[in-house]
């Protein structure tokens, strides 16, 4: 102890807090990630694209573009994709995503993305919620 | 004069007039990007990176945040809190003055962050900047006095600041780096063993950064603290063409043929030629490191043309134009900030206070700064970011590090060589606004003529 009331428990306790998050940090398995992202986890897609980036294929977009889960149709759009998928493909596959208004919700993922000079405006923002299903 | 607490009040008040004035405005540039991401996280749930740069996660998370809170107002929200928030940047501003300086030059250092244009006008811009700062100050106080009475709620505190600050925006970390050198230095200095102080304050720094390292480790394979953006940063700033951020949106809005060609006085200007192209690769780490091989092959294939583009970085780094000032250029501004009868006014006065801040600033590093660490590390972080790239952003962080320099100044007599010290630095300021004159006299003019 020191003479301020300093101990070595509070260092120890915060070097533990630090290495908490890292002891389920592993890179999960590809097939994993499939698993959960066809399970409507969109968080999987980032994941994928960083580790597994083969794993993103045309077929592996198609397949979602006719999913169940809305969000996951949307997710199509994703900048994620590319460049593991070319942006002409995934236009291409966004034009058939059903129904209309979601094929109009993902044009703001795919048009306005980060890589785009044609950025985001206040009224795609606008458009975008207008156009969200309820929860 | 006022005190310190009422600068405080009166600077917040005029940042609120300013985003009320401001009106929602248009998103230009990173500001899209950013609520882009805030908007995709909210939606799926994932913050991604952005395909040419990883940036660190606190600045999207508040857009998720505001997204989730406020619907399609969230980004006006976040704006909000950029006003709130700048108290803190008030109060850090004179605070540091008060110990680095001397309790006189507290108010100096609060009156000019409170009438401080170009920085005021930020809280009403969709960038990091503002929060960033709000978080460093107070953080350096409380490192200042966390070390000198070793208290460990200080420094836990302090520590927590300054590694959230990081999460914010990528030289932050390399602050915080400087930091925790700078507390284990001071400690060995004093001659005090290295005890559990300044190991509280290193790992207070690592804690909110250990989630998100975590979380990069998991994606990328490597625990990326802050962010991933020198590959594309390099790409910019190291290459044959002069990029300057202030003026490249505005001359995008010209027709290509009678745009007029800008360009840094000309022993500082590039000729565009033997330049290098973005390079592909299938991951982010894969392409940011691909980018920082193409930018050490230029360098060392023209070493000239890095040197000599180095002072045109700086040179757009002080130039005295901002933001807020490029966005009334835009037209972004759909509220009355855009009107000529308060947007002329402004310009002038943030582009005097601009200028001014740049001499006196440069006048005062130079002669009479506070010779301390705190003081010294992020000022001299942020004034080698033209290493990289060149724009007035930059100085944003900058800004409150130069105000208390500033209030040294006002509250110092100077002897016959600090003045001289003084001249020849204001002098080389003054040099290094003449070489981007063009560009900022372009900028001025197109800002004056619209609203």
């Amino acid at each position: 102890m020191s003479p301020k009331g300093v101990n070595w428990g509070t260092p120890l306790a915060l070097a533990l807090l630090c290495l908490a998050p890292f002891l389920s940090a592993r890179q999960p398995s590809e097939e994993a990630l499939l698993q959960r992202l066809r399970s409507g986890d969109c968080e999987a897609l980032p994941l994928l694209s960083a580790a597994h980036p083969h794993a993103l294929t045309s077929a592996l977009m198609e397949e979602l573009a006719r999913h169940e889960d809305l969000r996951l149709r949307e997710l199509v759009a994703h900048q994620a994709w590319i460049p593991h998928v070319k942006l002409r493909e995934q236009l291409t596959r966004i034009a058939t995503l059903e129904p209309l208004e979601l094929r109009e919700r993902a044009k703001v993922w795919a048009e306005r993305r980060t890589t785009s000079r044609e950025t985001l405006t206040r009224a795609d923002i606008a458009a975008y919620w207008a156009s969200r299903e309820p929860r | 004069m006022p005190t310190v607490r009422a600068w405080i009040l009166i600077g917040v008040s005029i940042r609120a007039v300013l985003a009320i004035l401001a009106g929602q405005a248009e998103l230009q540039s990173d500001e899209a990007h950013y609520a882009w991401l805030g908007l995709s996280w909210e939606r799926f749930g994932f913050l991604s990176d952005s395909q040419r740069f990883l940036w660190p996660p606190a600045y999207p998370y508040l857009h998720k945040l505001g997204f989730q809170l406020f619907q399609e107002e969230g980004i006006w929200a976040l704006r909000s809190l950029q006003v709130l928030a700048s108290g803190l940047t008030g109060w850090g501003v004179a605070s540091l003055a008060r110990r680095l300086v001397r309790p006189e030059a507290a108010r100096w250092a609060a009156c000019l962050w409170a009438v401080h244009l170009p920085l005021a006008g930020y809280c009403t811009l969709g960038w990091p900047d503002s929060l960033f700062v709000a978080l460093l100050l107070p953080g350096l106080c409380l490192l200042h006095d966390g070390t000198l009475d070793e208290s460990p709620k200080r420094l836990l505190l302090a520590g927590l600041l300054i590694g959230v600050s990081a999460l914010f925006k990528e030289i932050g970390l390399h602050i915080s780096i400087l930091a925790i050198c700078w507390v284990f230095l001071h400690t060995i200095r004093r001659g005090a063993a290295v005890g559990p102080a300044p190991l509280t304050f290193a790992l207070a720094v690592a804690l909110p950064l250990a989630p998100w390292a975590a979380r990069n480790l998991q994606h990328y394979g490597k625990p990326i603290p802050s962010g991933v953006t020198l590959g594309e940063n390099l790409y910019q700033g190291w290459n044959s063409k002069d990029r300057n951020f202030d003026h490249l949106p505005l001359l995008r809005r010209h027709p290509t043929e009678g745009r007029p060609a800008l360009a840094p006085a000309a022993p500082f200007a590039l000729t565009g030629e033997r330049g290098w192209d973005r390079p592909g690769g299938l991951t982010l780490l894969e392409r940011d490191a691909a980018k920082r091989q193409g930018a050490f092959e230029w360098a060392g294939a023209n070493l000239g043309d890095l040197a000599r583009s180095r002072v045109a970085k700086l040179a757009h780094m002080i130039a005295p134009t901002s933001f807020p000032v490029r966005h009334i250029a835009l037209g972004n501004y759909p509220g009355l900030l855009a009107d000529r009868a308060i947007s002329r006014p402004f310009i002038a006065l943030a582009t005097l206070q601009a200028a001014l801040l740049a001499l006196l600033g440069a006048a005062a590093l130079a002669s009479c700064a506070p010779r301390h660490g705190l003081f010294w590390l992020p000022t001299a972080a942020f004034l080698s970011q033209p290493l990289l790239v060149g724009m007035s952003r930059l100085r944003v962080p900058l800004t409150p590090f130069l105000i208390i320099a500033v209030a040294a100044l006002l509250t110092t007599s100077l002897d016959a060589r600090r003045r001289r010290r003084a001249v020849i630095a204001g002098a080389l300021t003054l040099g290094l606004i003449w070489v981007d004159l063009e560009s900022t006299a372009w900028i001025l003019g197109e800002a004056w003529r619209a609203g």
